[in-house]
């Protein structure tokens, strides 16, 4: 037998270390665990630890905290062991995000007087780009002949995924609008907002079709913009995306009621409109609209503190210094200096 | 019905083991109705003639304008 | 350089040739993409060989000799439409029959892998091994239980597995099928009956401790490989394919020994295959045992698991339009 005396991270549990304290990140079953930044520091330059060392460097009382920590690494899977010779076997993840899009996600948002076709804007606007996955929104009541072709086009096309937030019109029973969510399988979540109150009406299915009535209002664009532990995303995908880009604006567009493309619907300066024009290559190039890709969380003031910056979102909408591009999120709580969150929101360790 | 297939399958194994191989004796039988093998409803994909049984959502929120907490009340 | 003209065989419910077709689409250098979904009919065929070089192969008018192309899975269909049963059983074996296992082991002069490699024969691939000295497990294969007391006590502790494809099903009636799949499974004792008996050929291997396994997708040189935890979960320890879904096992990079490789390489070379996936085991005193290779099999859980981008990689090699790989070529045609 091996001499395994080496404790090693496996690659997908990534150490993420904030101001005050530090976040392993298990990308391959989406879930984090916090630990003090003086343990993070000891996987700092690599990612293994020799145990034979530790009785060296650390006193009795350091020695069971340090056996304590290696305890709750093991508990949730997150080290191996290994011997030295072995060490060279394991290599890092590889970091870089490989999307194969251009644009790989879309805001649609419509109202009565939208006069823009589905049909043009996946043929001008998807299709060139790879995007296939989009959240069409409404913000007033809509006829159902409008979802319908909406569906029909989504249906036939390479889009892989809709979310649908749209107002609870109350014209239609609950049943029969399960029913047509049940039916188009493309449909991730249709949430009804101004609703009378907050129920699942129906439960996903390996993640699609969930049905849900929120009493929130959403009038309009300037409702988003949440910064919460509920919209946390510990992938691969998400966490190499937030070490170079922007968590939310990244390769996204948008198209506002009044076919305003935007980075997104709640920023102000709009490139064009979708009326006079067919193509989003000069947009996409343009830098104006691009600058906003790169600004990852460790650009972004107070975020660059925090522990959480590479599995949480980000809005550059709504700024806590509108000014200033590299300010914090205005609906982010969360104080990574005091670990505490400002307002009341419920403990979210999962 | 497929548990009396199965059992059926079973003992015909039982039987005949001289004429199987070994491993026969440990395999896993599985009897579904052939009607259900097909999604009715097959999600497709356009112009690159793909399809899938389920659905695939996106790896991140698009946008984070409901309160999501909503799902834990239940 | 010439834009690639691509084919790409496979069925319309495979996930990764959706991602490759992505691929394919984002970098958007190509001519055109041919797909070859499912049961693929060809309604017309021409071949000519002229001026004693020239060659001309076309399925359906689509020039197969000038187009990259990618066998994934799904078949070529070509059937006789004549109305009496035996001659169109006949003609079809005369005719049509050779045809398909010409196109089947067609050699694209840009390609990753074709039909035929679906039937690789894993009896051949060991015995490769213990040519190349790559490492597997103590093998029988026999219709007798007499030898297989003996392999059983020389080894201690046996397996037993199918010889080919672990998956079939039978059509029990109109509304019936059913399934046979056979995991991996270990061999006692009291398994095997104590008066002499046989069955039809079967086949046994010493049990390979684990420390844990590994996966490796090889294309055209090049190996991407991934650890798989098995063993800290009881469920998944004799064969990982018994999934454990609410406690995955643990899926990590793993770089093989260069030794390893270069031997694998050569097994491949052998094979006359570009493309595939391996199957090893590593077992607590370092020692890597060869279990299998997987012609045409999923790549996708490393891809997603590792960050590797195969699908990336599958794209670009497509793409090529093949110059770069004529030493590839003639070492395939050895």
């Amino acid at each position: 037998m091996k001499n395994r005396n080496y404790i090693h991270l496996f690659a997908n549990c990534l150490i993420t270390k904030g101001i005050s304290r530090s976040v392993i990140c298990d990308l391959q079953r989406s879930k984090y665990v916090l630990i003090p930044n003086s343990f993070a520091d000891l996987f700092s330059k690599q990612r293994y630890y020799n145990l034979k060392e530790a009785p060296r460097i650390f006193d009795q009382e350091n020695l069971s905290i340090f056996h304590e920590y290696v305890a709750v690494l093991k508990d949730h899977n997150f080290i191996f062991s290994c011997s030295k010779k072995e060490l060279k076997r394991f290599p890092q993840l590889q970091l870089k995000f490989e999307y194969p899009a251009k644009i790989t996600n879309a805001i649609i948002d419509f109202d009565k007087n939208s006069n823009t076709t589905i049909k043009d804007i996946i043929q001008y606007f998807l299709i060139p780009y790879n995007c296939r996955h989009i959240q069409i929104r409404c913000f007033e009541d809509m006829d159902s002949i409008f979802f319908d072709t909406l569906i029909t086009e989504i249906n036939h096309c390479f889009i892989k995924s809709v979310e649908f937030i749209i107002k609870d019109s109350f014209e239609q029973d609950y049943t029969q609008i399960m029913k047509w969510v049940e039916n188009n399988r493309k449909i991730k979540s249709l949430v009804l907002h101004s609703s009378q109150e907050n129920k699942v009406i129906q439960k996903e299915n390996y993640g699609f079709g969930i049905v849900v009535t929120t009493r929130q209002k959403i009038t309009s664009e300037s409702h988003c913009g949440i910064i919460h532990p509920d919209y946390f995303n510990i992938t691969i995908e998400s966490y190499t995306e937030s070490l170079c880009y922007n968590s939310c604006l990244n390769r996204k567009i948008s198209i506002d009621k009044s076919g305003n493309i935007k980075n997104c619907p709640s920023m102000k300066q709009s490139f064009g409109n979708i009326k006079s024009i067919k193509t989003l290559d000069s947009i996409i190039e343009n830098p104006d609209f691009n600058k906003y890709w790169t600004i990852s969380k460790d650009k972004i003031e107070t975020c660059m503190y925090c522990e959480f910056r590479y599995i949480c979102i980000d809005c550059r909408a709504y700024l806590e210094t509108p000014e200033n591009i590299y300010s914090k999120p205005q609906k982010c709580g969360y104080d990574p200096f005091t670990n505490k969150w400002k307002w009341d929101y419920e403990s979210f360790t999962k | 019905m497929e548990k009396k297939i199965k059992i059926y399958i079973q003992h015909y194994i039982n039987d005949n083991l001289k004429d199987l191989p070994f491993i026969a004796r440990f395999w896993d039988i599985e009897v579904i109705p052939t009607k259900s093998s097909n999604p009715i409803n097959p999600i497709t994909y356009g112009h690159f003639k793909t399809e899938g049984a389920y659905a695939i959502p996106f790896y991140k929120p698009i946008s984070k304008i409901v309160i999501l907490s909503i799902l834990n009340e239940e | 350089m010439k834009k690639a003209s691509i084919i790409i065989q496979s069925q319309s419910f495979d996930s990764s040739t959706d991602t490759v077709l992505m691929w394919l689409y984002y970098y958007g250098n190509f001519n055109k993409i041919h797909l070859f979904f499912n049961d693929y009919a060809i309604e017309n065929f021409s071949l000519l060989f002229s001026d004693q070089k020239k060659k001309a192969v076309k399925i359906n008018n689509i020039p197969i000799n000038k187009c990259s192309f990618w066998y994934r899975r799904g078949e070529y269909k070509i059937t006789s439409n004549h109305r009496n049963k035996s001659f169109r059983k006949n003609l079809e074996k005369v005719a049509l029959v050779p045809l398909i296992s010409y196109l089947n082991s067609f050699f694209h002069f840009n390609l990753i892998n074709r039909f035929n490699d679906n039937f690789i024969n894993k009896v051949t691939v060991l015995e490769h091994c213990l040519d190349l000295n790559i490492k597997i497990p103590n093998t029988l294969i026999t219709t007798n239980s007499d030898e297989l007391n003996v392999f059983l006590s020389e080894n201690k502790m046996i397996i037993t597995k199918s010889i080919q494809n672990p998956f079939f099903s039978l059509n029990i009636n109109q509304n019936y099928k059913a399934y046979f799949s056979t995991p991996t499974q270990l061999v006692t004792l009291k398994d095997i009956p104590k008066s002499s008996c046989s069955f039809s050929p079967s086949f046994f291997q010493k049990y390979i401790p684990k420390q844990f396994e590994i996966r490796s997708f090889y294309l055209n040189g090049i190996f991407k490989s991934m650890v798989i935890f098995s063993q800290q979960n009881e469920k998944t320890k004799i064969d990982y394919r018994n999934y454990d879904h609410k406690n995955p096992n643990r899926c990590v990079p793993y770089i093989l020994p260069k030794k390893l490789e270069k031997k694998l390489h050569q097994l491949m070379l052998r094979l006359k295959l570009n493309c595939g996936s391996f199957d090893i085991i590593y077992t607590p005193e370092g020692e890597y045992y060869f279990l299998e290779i997987n012609p045409v099999g999923q790549f996708q859980w490393l891809s997603r698991n590792c960050n590797y981008s195969i699908e990336k990689t599958i794209a670009k090699t497509i793409l090529k339009n093949g110059k770069k790989d004529k030493n590839l070529y003639s070492a395939l045609y050895k």
